[in-house]
């Protein structure tokens, strides 16, 4: 499940088994954005991280064969390309639906990870029938008060919904055992991507 | 020392404030407002605590007028410590609030609640990871079985935490902005407060606002024209995080309960669902309540006979006076007690036990085609009761017209006064068919009106945006208070103004003043309706009080036996103009409280003729359908 660590908790022990695959992660994003190698300095201002921290990063990169090193510089394997593109794609959707500074902290998230990387391909609420399972991907709203309030009933990009019931008047949604309702008005500017396999409990 | 709770609804607020203060709970209004707050003391360490119970809100961005209550009570700075109730079976939900009572850095307190069913679904929260992420305390808690031992020992432990998060650049440069030109020396951390303003809180704005925010705001506008929304998102964003991080869920969606497959999985056994709910109040109310008016009709005869030789040695004033306040006071105990109690309690069962909650999803449809929304319900089913605290129910809706169209649709809903006359005036003397044809010419009238109302006023865009709590045993005692509240109005003004009201048609009756008032009204009666001119009195008197209509009716014809007198289409024909009557002068006092004299009066007059154009088409109609 959740991969329990985040960096701006600032928890020591959690920190110390997972700041290496942050840093790796945000070394191959930080090649991405550039467009060019990233030397060993852009690294440890980008992160504010030690050169020796960045070091040990790299070398666990290239032992994964996903970079390899030119003198200062950190240079992208083909592999490695593939990766950051991921990464960075993630990066950029995350950045538009949270903001900068909690897409940094998100994008670790394994679990949502994967269906964020799918973002462009989310669809309104409309096109889900009943029992499919997703998450949702961005909320096309302006009105605060429908924001909060569908915040409020725990509907917020990112959270896990299972459609109960598509009715004339309203979706039902499951959103962690709870029952909710939204308005079938507002399905079309929500928008979900749809669960690859189904959830934990099979019994619904 | 000064104690607030806080938390979204049904998360477990009152049965807190009960099992912390015990007995002693006073339910007050909030200053400016007709929301009801409710406080208690308890000793705790040696020292006094005033626990006040807010509104249940599901964030500090308000989307109700309750919400705003709670906002408010918030931002005013007024308390030492807060009691932020969580709901353990929806986390994520609950830290977005917690996030702002963070940014705002008040000191606080976290009570998680529901943690035992929330294990049996399978989620389990990591309370001491929680509270070393926010350096708060942090408690489990379970108010119904009294375990809040945990709660008591920690609460002075109440601190402002040290979480920080961040906004993205551009927000915080707004933050900064705003930091520079506000005005703000409250307890409460300025950030946040500034963080607020940015939000578009309409609450933080009437305390805390100025003239430049809306400059600030703008200059950012062409970049990022949602910095509400961005706001807003990035924290929930930070909730869902922290929830992740403290919480294991090991299934995702539990099963559904084979009472929600029976009627939110199901359109047609949702309206049955409903339709037996509603027979069943009704069933009850009938032979309930009616057993209980007997009873107590019975003791008020022997109490009047008990004092009628006393009576009779005193002047004919004094005892036209005495005997028609008694005859007010007997009326409305015996209406209050039974019918509006049970009314109420039945209410509250429906509430706290999560089954309310559904009907507005299974009424939606049906109330949107008549241009309601179907939170609607609610106050519509209150105004069963007494059509005073359903007005002040209306506050429920999320916008005005909505409220102001319900508000003045109540003259369609029998409250239970006027239910009395039906029952005792019609049902009684013309039979139980022309009783039902009553209820149903008023709900023909209902739907017609809101009809209208839908082309006149057209509906504000509403979206049902709803929670449904799980199904829950309720507790006597929160269902008592419930119904109390909301019968407090009838039992602290309805009742006194009965017995006013009865002085009052002494005095008529003692000065001979029945003549005057009964000429000038003569088109209307004996015109219009086709009644005894007489009758003006009592549906006059359906202003100051409707439970008394009965009474003045036979009053004014000189018998009670009404059948002597008046046919049974011209019973009918009085119960349909009582019933569509205008709303009585508490009623109507409530409706200035809410919407203003000049609308109020507006409803009063235009609702007199409307229900009497009604009741004279009816009869009408009536009168044809018989004639072929």
């Amino acid at each position: 499940m959740a991969v329990k660590f985040i960096s701006f908790l600032g928890i020591p022990k959690l920190m110390e088994r997972r700041w290496k695959n942050i840093l790796m992660e945000d070394i191959l994003r930080l090649a991405k954005e550039k467009g060019a190698s990233p030397t060993f300095k852009d690294v440890m201002e980008d992160s504010g991280v030690t050169r020796e921290e960045v070091g040990e990063a790299v070398k666990e990169l290239e032992r994964k064969k996903l970079v390899k090193r030119e003198g200062n510089n950190i240079v992208l394997t083909k592999e490695g390309e593939k990766t950051a593109e991921v990464i960075y794609n993630y990066h950029k959707t995350v950045e538009k639906l949270f903001g900068h500074k909690t897409a940094h902290s998100f994008e670790h998230m394994a679990d949502k990870v994967k269906y964020l990387q799918m973002a462009k391909n989310s669809v309104s609420l409309a096109n889900f029938v009943d029992g499919e399972e997703g998450v949702l991907i961005s909320m096309q709203l302006k009105n605060p008060k429908i924001i909060a309030r569908l915040i409020g009933i725990g509907l917020v990009p990112g959270t896990r919904f299972k459609i109960v019931k598509v009715r004339d008047d309203v979706l039902v949604l499951n959103i962690s055992g709870r029952l909710v309702i939204v308005d079938k008005k507002l399905t079309k500017n929500l928008f979900g991507v749809k669960s690859l396999e189904s959830s934990l409990d099979r019994s619904t | 020392m000064k104690v607030l709770l806080i938390g979204q609804p049904n998360v477990g607020k009152s049965t807190l404030l009960n099992a912390l203060t015990g007995a002693k709970v006073i339910i007050s209004n909030y200053p400016g407002t007709t929301v009801d707050v409710s406080e208690g003391t308890a000793v705790i360490d040696g020292e006094r605590c005033l626990f006040i119970d807010t509104p249940g809100a599901y964030s500090l961005s308000p989307s109700s007028e309750e919400e705003k209550v709670t906002d408010r009570i918030i931002l005013e700075g007024d308390y030492d410590i807060v009691v932020q109730v969580i709901d353990a079976t929806s986390l994520e939900r609950s830290l977005i609030m917690t996030l702002q009572l963070v940014e705002l850095s008040v000191p606080l307190i976290l009570a998680l609640n529901f943690w035992e069913e929330a294990e049996k679904r399978g989620i389990f929260v990591d309370v001491s990871l929680l509270e070393k992420i926010l350096g708060i305390p942090v408690v489990k808690i379970n108010p119904v079985k009294r375990d809040i031992e945990k709660l008591k020992k920690r609460l002075k432990d109440a601190r402002k935490s040290f979480y920080k998060f961040t906004y993205d650049d551009h927000i915080e440069m707004a933050i900064s902005k705003v930091l520079n030109v506000i005005d703000y020396g409250g307890n409460l951390l300025r950030r946040g407060v500034a963080v607020k303003l940015l939000e578009g809180d309409p609450v933080a704005f009437e305390l805390f606002g100025f003239s430049e925010l809306e400059k600030i705001k703008e200059s950012f506008r062409e970049k990022h024209p949602d910095i509400e929304r961005d706001i807003m998102i990035t924290r929930a964003g930070y909730a869902s995080l922290l929830a992740k991080n403290v919480e294991r869920i090991s299934r995702l969606y539990t099963k559904l309960s084979w009472l929600d497959k029976l009627i939110i999985n199901n359109v047609s056994g949702g309206l049955i669902f409903t339709l037996l709910v509603f027979a069943g109040i009704f069933a009850s109310l009938l032979y309930i309540g009616g057993g209980f008016q007997d009873f107590l009709n019975y003791y008020f005869g022997i109490l009047l006979n008990s004092i009628e030789p006393w009576l009779q040695s005193q002047s004919y004033f004094v005892r036209l006076l005495l005997e028609n306040s008694l005859i007010g006071l007997a009326a409305g105990i015996s209406v209050a007690v039974p019918y509006i109690g049970i009314f109420y309690l039945l209410l509250a069962l429906l509430e706290d036990s999560g089954v309310l909650a559904r009907f507005i999803v299974i009424l939606d449809k049906l109330m949107e085609k008549l241009g309601l929304s179907g939170k609607a319900v609610i106050p519509i089913m209150l105004g069963f009761g007494c059509t005073v605290p359903a007005i002040r129910a209306t506050r429920i809706l999320p916008n005005f017209r909505d409220r102001l169209k319900v508000a003045i649709l109540y003259i369609t809903v029998p409250c239970s006064s006027r239910s009395g006359i039906i029952f005792g005036v019609v049902g009684h003397y013309a039979g139980a068919a022309y009783a039902i044809g009553i209820y149903l010419a008023a709900f023909f009238i209902f739907i017609i009106t809101a009809k209208i109302f839908n082309v006149v006023i057209p509906q504000e865009e509403h979206y049902l945006i709803e929670d449904l709590p799980p199904y829950r045993r309720p507790l006597v005692k929160n269902m008592v208070v419930k119904a109390w509240v909301r019968m407090k109005d009838f039992v602290y003004i309805v009742i006194p103004l009965l017995i006013v009201g009865g002085m009052a048609y002494g005095i008529v009756a003692y000065y001979n003043l029945v003549k005057p008032i009964v000429e000038p009204f003569r088109f209307l009666t004996v015109g219009w309706l086709h009644l005894p001119e007489e009758t003006i009195i009592p549906l006059l008197y359906g202003f100051l009080q409707k439970d008394l209509v009965p009474a003045m009716l036979a009053n004014a014809l000189g018998t009670a036996n009404f059948s002597d007198i008046m046919t049974k289409t011209q019973l009918f024909t009085f119960g349909l103009a009582s019933t569509f009557q205008v709303p009585c002068i508490i009623a109507f006092g409530m409706l200035i409280k809410d919407f203003g004299i000049k609308r109020a009066l507006l409803i009063e007059i235009s609702t007199f003729f409307y229900g009497m154009l009604w009741a004279g088409l009816i009869m009408r109609l009536i009168l044809l359908f018989s004639s072929i």
